[in-house]
């Protein structure tokens, strides 16, 4: 299993999360101590929002949606490794399409350009469509066959007619055959 | 199309888990930065709830 997480090269990212200043205890958890470790002031609003219990583990996909929750109040168990790569080898031979690929734009948020991130594995036709939050059309940014690698297309925040757009939270979808994904961004001026 | 988007937007604006909380750890990649759920869009993320108080 975790060799073939590694063969997807999925990063993973191990976040602590504690009450207050009183976060020593997650150096257990983070990685070696190498990785984030961050404390929730009152009123402790992140653990509201998430319904978290101490020891609480909260697995996202590289979408932030969640995939696993379960608490673990006796303790990291010894089989941690093999609950994290049961789980996120589910969902990479689930969920994850295996010809396409969407990735969030950068920068985010942006001024006056953005670039967008896409994988095809095979020659698709494909379009990508910028779209304000009521749905409207803002730009077609590819409307064509695309051979199969990594791509690349730059947004430089106009609308159809080469008028630049205002602020605010935007919409990027791609369709490629019957794959379709759609992702926001936010323009700030 | 509409109707896709708006269905679509409001799981992103509602549904989806994230915060924004200083990363106090000196030995991690991304201390004294703002991290959360979109400051590892891309990657898989375990985020562990630990002490209490």
């Amino acid at each position: 299993m975790y060799n073939n997480l590694i063969s997807e090269e999925v990063p993973i990212q191990l976040v602590g999360i504690g009450k207050n200043s009183h976060i020593n205890g997650l150096a257990n958890w983070t990685d070696g101590n190498n990785s984030s470790v961050c404390a929730d002031e009152s009123p402790f609003q992140i653990w509201s929002d998430w319904n978290a219990s101490q020891r609480d583990l909260f697995m996202l996909d590289i979408d932030g949606n969640l995939i696993l929750h379960q608490n673990i109040s006796s303790g990291l168990p010894d089989n941690i490794e093999d609950l994290i790569y049961t789980t996120l080898g589910n969902e990479i031979s689930h969920n994850i399409p295996n010809n396409f690929r969407l990735y969030q734009n950068f920068p985010n948020p942006f001024n006056l350009n953005t670039t967008i991130g896409y994988t095809i594995l095979e020659q698709s036709f494909v379009s990508m469509t910028i779209y304000n939050l009521k749905g409207d059309v803002i730009r077609n940014l590819i409307n064509e066959n695309k051979t199969s690698g990594d791509k690349t297309v730059i947004w430089n925040a106009t609308n159809n007619e080469g008028q630049p757009v205002s602020a605010g939270v935007y919409l990027y979808n791609i369709e490629a055959g019957d794959y379709r994904e759609i992702k926001k961004m936010i323009l700030l001026k | 199309m509409n109707s896709y988007v708006t269905l679509f937007l409001s799981s992103i604006l509602i549904g989806q888990y994230d915060y924004n909380l200083l990363d106090l750890n000196p030995s991690s990649g991304s201390y004294e930065d703002s991290v959360g759920v979109s400051y590892f869009e891309g990657s898989i993320t375990l985020h562990y709830f630990g002490h209490f108080t």
